[in-house]
């Protein structure tokens, strides 16, 4: 790990420790943002600002017991990790070291950064000794339940003076010779730094979340942003972990920022046991989890969401969709709250350093569709919770947010509290990827899939509004045509919009039952409208048992339509008997 | 014997047996004590119990759990002062025979004093006081080494094994 | 105090003992609940310190910060009677321990964990430092076992797991002491070793009187440790606290393999002494004018709870708190709703109806309960009982307000069962006396005796089988 090595000359010494905030005499060649390793037990630190002689050192862990005068040794490179195939299935603290590797109990000095032997990988060679490659090629392919590739690393080009052959080989292995340099299976990058790509791609094809609230009202496409607002108990962590299992992207980054530790024990475990609907095998095995709990090491926190965005442009310069999902943005924002308050920033709103939007507006920058330097499609969407506190979405991390991100799942107290999940808000969420999405599941054969979004959010906003009325003077008093538009509002709510995370058949969704489930209700509530206007009793109507509909979604598997056919037949004739 | 707190080991030893003689005592009265109430509780208790069982009510019977717990309570409380009050004594045997040693030995005063001087230097302002206590002094820094500071470190080191005074060994 | 050396405050064999302690006397400045000294050495950041007065009074602090030769340290008994010139601060070289050990159990001890039961000082074979370790979250169990508290509302409808963390929500005037200490008396894990621990901040003495003599009974079981910090005891001895009570808890069941619940009350007073040191040092305030950490430092306690992987024993988390003014998104309720797992909502309504414990059982949730619930946990007939009963009490409060706006007259037969159904709640589930344990089997029973108010047809959330053995039989024309 160290660059320097421990040459007494390149050694300096502690001045001042505040928590995580760590003074250090500075040596001539100290660069910002080099690592700095302090004290006996050589913590990891961060240079993060250089004034005079002094560096001051943001520390990624506890301090305690570090005193001015105790070694400080800087180590010449940036924070930087180590990007290989085996990083899939894997759980990680906020500087990519390995949990496993580690105790019951976490203790200063961390796990080890060193790769462990681990098992070995089948590698392909896709080129031959003596070809010029430029730096992206594909130099082979690494079977696994993802297709991986080796790549030529960034800034390297020239001739391929040997490759490895056909056969398993050690993470850690050196498989290529490219211009004279070594290229390894695992290679390292600096966190800070975005990995480069050819060219940015328009986002414009849609990432299937499995969740009907979203895909159907607010979808995103392949290389977008979102933003998760939602206070406690609003079931934001579950929309998350829902699409992390459940979402038709290649590769799944999922960052735990300063959460809670059973429900990281709880996610790991269930995707252990899940196995993937595409292609079998576990849906861990296409996962990289960063857990960074909130009584973790506070600044591991700052360093998590880009070590997770590193590992998701690693995957993504192969040609692969990428889904980064960081739990909690909040949480890191108020790491960085904390550091520039110790190190005396002027604080701006709510003693956030006045960098805030700058920092948060970079984050979601890493999300995109590209053309690899290689030539291939691949794509980072990046999906952020906010926890706002009190609920207040005028504060300023949700403010900041809600203005660089493309869609926006706002979710909801009151749907939450009726046990309405996913709690999504269908009056105060938006997707501005909408409109290329219609036109892309248009050109992918479902030219009505627009209008029906627009139907559905019609009808649900139109249900809304006589809602404050009913109350007021309860449903009998409206007229027929608007109490069908409430008893509208209900079908759309319970049997389409409602998912259940805990049933088998309703946890995703496929695009074909989201759609099966829409026209079914729709073609309900066209049929209600009909005998109303035709002189039906809406009391009669409004007595129909509905209940087949409602249940559909949880009698017809997550690619089942048939079923939710039938329980719409079923409910049609009960309408004829009605009328 | 080059630090003052171990010349202190021997003593402490002496101290630790001549304490335990007379917790024992302590103890014996305190149990007899708490055994006494605790029959006393029982014999309330069964006589409250044989009179619920004649009247077959259930308010009686808990008037009974009530009687035995508050007996338990009340045996627990007296064991807790009991090893309270044990505590306390071996803490001022411990800090009587410290100053005795130092009042009375003058090779154990001198260590004591050498050990001032090794923590903060040879510059140090070394003072005692008639009954043996030192102190010493340098530029913001000072140690006490007094008897009752002395004591205390040796009773704080001897941690755990204090409580062999209350429970058999 | 009963900080202890780092090697467990036994005696090392030989002739090695450590070094005479060095005391600093140069205090450079006061304030607050801050000292500073200068011409220090070799102190490190977060280290326990020891302060002696002229009068030979000790005192105790954490330090803050260390700069060149300048240490700031926070004095948890505060300042008040210190002067510059006969102040001396010794610094124990590492971070504060305490001894751990079953020699907690049956003792009641002050806010920083000295005796106040008048026994001896809690000495313990092991020691562990107050701040804890986090737990490697690969390494966590899952909770998915109930604790029982005894409380019927709670065990059936929100099931406190072992190794959750899970809080009271209350406000001013509200029998959240009451509660709590009714669960710490009379909780248990079937059988299964059990300790518990419990940490008051700010209590009035009438307070410390009440928990003193309702736990009175488990301390002489020894299967109690109780920390008091009163409200005229100093205010920053309360951030030690629920530290000391932690680390005791951790021992006792990762280490002695018990399940151990902790009851921390009340949060608020915690989270103000937090406050007012934060406010000495002159950091930045975020909300209401706490500190910017407090999400991380409410975190670093109740994060203490869990199981681990291949141990017996688990530590539960009880935090009390009152929110202000009844405000629910103030910042001490608002941060723990996002670190807890679920919360128990005390309500003010329901304690003007006069039943008590006023829980509000639709405001309240135990995110873990499902885990928790079911065959071979509690009853198999459990969560689904739990369900229904939550969703027609929902029905219930919607159909109160309905017949506040239209009157009774205008309700429909159904909307009528739904509010003799809330009324059966009050009455026959909820009411309950504090010194009242009730067992499982009894609070499940009662629970249907009351969703039965309802007719059948109004019971959809039910398996019919499960409605067929609980309905009664003289419905059914049957048995």
């Amino acid at each position: 790990m160290t660059a320097l090595g421990g040459t007494g000359a390149d050694r300096s010494r502690i001045l001042r420790v505040s928590g995580p905030l760590v003074e250090i005499r500075c040596p001539a060649g100290v660069a910002m943002h080099d690592l700095i390793a302090l004290g006996a037990d050589r913590l990891p630190g961060e240079v993060v600002a250089i004034r005079g002689d002094r560096a001051t050192v943001q520390a990624y862990e506890y301090t305690g017991g570090l005193a001015p005068g105790h070694i400080a040794e800087p180590l010449g490179t940036p924070l930087s990790v180590r990007l290989a195939p085996d990083l899939l299935g894997g759980v990680f603290d906020g500087l990519l070291r390995p949990l496993a590797d580690s105790g019951d109990l976490l203790t200063t000095g961390g796990p080890a950064t060193a790769a462990s032997a681990g098992p070995s990988w089948p590698f392909t060679p896709r080129v031959a000794r003596g070809s010029r490659v430029a730096a992206g090629a594909v130099l082979g392919e690494i079977g696994g339940r993802v297709p991986l590739r080796l790549l030529v690393p960034p800034g390297l080009a020239g001739e391929v003076g040997w490759v490895a052959p056909t056969g398993g080989h050690a993470s850690d292995a050196v498989l290529a010779e490219v211009g004279g340099r070594e290229v390894r299976m695992a290679q390292r990058w600096p966190v800070r730094r975005p990995r480069p790509v050819a060219r940015r791609l328009p986002a414009n094809a849609p990432l299937n979340t499995g969740q009907r609230a979203v895909d159907l009202l607010f979808p995103v496409a392949r290389g977008s942003t979102v933003a998760v607002p939602g206070g406690f108990g609003t079931g934001k962590t579950m929309l998350l972990q829902q699409i992390a299992k459940w979402c038709d992207a290649d590769v799944i980054v999922y960052v735990g920022c300063g959460e809670r530790g059973n429900e990281m024990a709880d996610v790991i475990e269930e995707l252990g046991e899940l196995t993937d609907p595409r292609g079998g095998g576990r849906l861990a095995e296409r996962t990289v989890t960063i857990a960074n709990t909130s009584n973790m090491p506070m600044m591991a926190r700052e360093a998590s969401v880009h070590t997770g965005a590193t590992v998701a442009e690693y995957f993504r310069d192969m040609g692969l969709d990428v889904v980064l999902i960081a739990d909690s943005t909040s949480r890191w924002a108020e790491a960085l709250r904390e550091f520039a308050s110790r190190m005396g920033e002027l604080p701006a709103e709510e003693g956030y350093p006045a960098g805030l939007a700058s920092r948060l507006a970079a984050f979601y920058e890493r999300a995109a569709a590209v053309r690899t330097l290689g030539g291939a499609a691949g794509s980072v969407t990046v999906i952020g919770a906010v926890s706002p506190p009190g609920g207040d979405r005028t504060e300023p991390v949700t403010a900041h947010t809600e203005r660089v991100v493309r869609c926006l799942w706002s979710l909801d107290r009151e749907l939450a509290y009726a046990r309405h999940y996913p709690a999504v808000s269908w009056s105060e969420s938006f997707s501005r990827d909408a409109t290329v999405l219609g036109t892309a599941h248009a050109r992918a054969g479902d030219p009505g899939w627009a209008e029906r979004r627009g139907r559905v959010a019609r009808q649900l906003a139109s249900a809304d509004r006589l809602a404050d009325l009913v109350e007021l003077v309860g449903s009998t008093a409206l007229p027929p045509r608007e109490r069908i538009d409430v008893l509208a509002g209900r079908l759309l709510r319970e049997a389409v919009i409602q998912q259940n995370a805990l049933s088998p058949a309703d946890a995703y969704s496929t695009p074909g039952k989201t759609t099966a489930l829409v026209e079914a209700a729709l073609t309900v509530i066209d049929r209600c409208l009909e005998l109303v206007d035709a002189g039906t009793a809406v009391d009669a109507v409004e007595a129909v048992d509905f209940t087949p509909l409602l249940r559909a979604r949880e009698t017809a598997a997550p690619a089942e339509t048939a079923p939710v056919t039938a329980a719409r037949d079923t409910v049609l004739a009960r309408l004829e008997e009605a009328a | 014997m080059s630090a003052p707190p171990d010349s202190l080991d021997p003593v402490r030893a002496e101290l630790l047996r001549a304490a335990r003689a007379s917790a024992d005592a302590v103890l014996e009265r305190a149990r007899a004590d708490a055994g006494a109430v605790l029959r006393e509780a029982r014999a309330t208790a069964d006589a409250v119990l044989a009179r619920a069982r004649q009247l077959g009510t259930a308010d009686a019977a808990a008037g009974a759990a009530r009687e035995r717990t508050g007996a338990a309570q009340d045996a627990w409380a007296a064991e807790l002062a009991a090893r309270g009050e044990v505590y306390d004594a071996l803490r001022d045997a411990v800090r009587a025979g410290v100053r005795r040693a130092l009042a009375e030995d003058p090779d154990a005063r001198s260590a004591v004093t050498a050990a001032a001087r090794e923590a903060l230097g040879p510059g140090a302002r070394v003072t005692a006081t008639a009954a043996g206590d030192v102190s010493a002094e340098l530029s913001g820094r000072r140690v006490d080494l007094s008897a009752d500071a002395l004591a205390d470190r040796a009773l704080e080191r001897l941690g755990v094994r204090a409580e062999t005074l209350w429970e058999p060994p | 105090m009963t900080a202890s050396p780092p090697d467990g405050g036994v005696t090392r064999g030989g002739g090695t003992t450590g070094p005479v302690p060095v005391e600093f006397t140069g205090v450079r400045e006061l304030r607050g609940p801050l000292v500073v000294v200068e011409g220090v050495s070799g102190v490190g950041w977060d280290e326990f310190a020891t302060i002696v007065l002229d009068s030979g009074e000790r005192r105790h602090g954490l330090v803050l910060e260390v700069d060149g030769d300048l240490a700031v340290v926070q004095v948890l008994e505060d300042t008040a009677g210190m002067n510059r010139a006969g102040t001396r601060v010794a610094f124990s070289g590492s971070p504060l321990r305490i001894p751990v050990g079953t020699g907690w159990l049956g003792r009641v001890c002050n806010g920083r964990g000295e005796a106040a039961d008048g026994g001896p000082p809690v000495l313990g074979a092991a020691s562990a430092a107050v701040g804890g370790a986090p737990i490697n979250p690969v390494r966590r169990e899952p909770p998915d076992e109930p604790v029982l508290t005894g409380v019927g509302a709670l065990d059936v409808l929100t099931t406190l797991v072992r190794g959750q963390k899970l809080p009271v929500f209350s406000a001013a005037g509200l029998p959240h002491l009451e509660l709590a200490v009714q669960i710490a008396a009379q909780a248990t894990c079937g059988g299964e070793p059990f300790a518990v621990v419990f940490a008051g901040m700010g209590l009035t003495h009438a307070d410390v009187a009440f928990v003193r003599d309702g736990l009175a009974a488990r301390s002489a079981a020894r299967e109690l440790a109780l920390f008091v910090n009163t409200a005229d005891d100093p205010v920053i001895e309360r951030m030690l606290t629920p530290r000391l009570a932690l680390t005791v808890a951790e021992h006792l069941a990762f280490t002695e393999g018990r399940h151990v619940l902790v009851v921390m009350t009340d949060m608020t007073a915690y989270a103000e002494a937090l406050r007012e040191v934060s406010a000495a040092r002159g950091e930045i305030p975020a909300r209401r004018a706490y500190p910017g950490y407090l999400y991380s430092d409410l975190a670093s306690l109740y994060e203490r709870c869990g199981r681990i992987r291949g141990r017996p024993g688990s530590v539960t988390v009880l935090p009390v708190l009152t929110m202000p003014a009844g405000d629910i998104t103030h910042p001490v309720p608002d941060l723990t709703g996002y670190i807890t797992e679920g919360q128990i909502v005390l309500s003010a309504d329901v304690q003007a109806s006069g039943v008590g414990p006023p829980l509000d059982p639709l405001a309240s949730l135990s995110r873990l309960m499902r885990k928790g619930t079911g065959p071979g946990r509690t009853r198999a007939d459990h969560p689904a009982l739990a369900a229904q009963l939550i969703a027609a009490l929902a029905r219930s409060r919607q159909v109160a307000d309905l017949a506040d706006l239209v009157g009774r007259s205008a309700l429909s037969p159904a909307d009528l069962a739904h509010l003799e159904l809330a009324d059966a709640f009050r009455r026959r589930f909820l009411a309950q006396g504090t010194d009242e344990n009730r067992p499982l089997e009894d609070s499940l029973d009662r629970a249907w005796e009351v969703l039965l108010t309802l007719p059948r047809s109004q019971l959809g959330m039910i398996p019919a089988d499960l409605l067929d053995a609980h309905a009664p039989a003289a419905d059914e024309g049957a048995r």
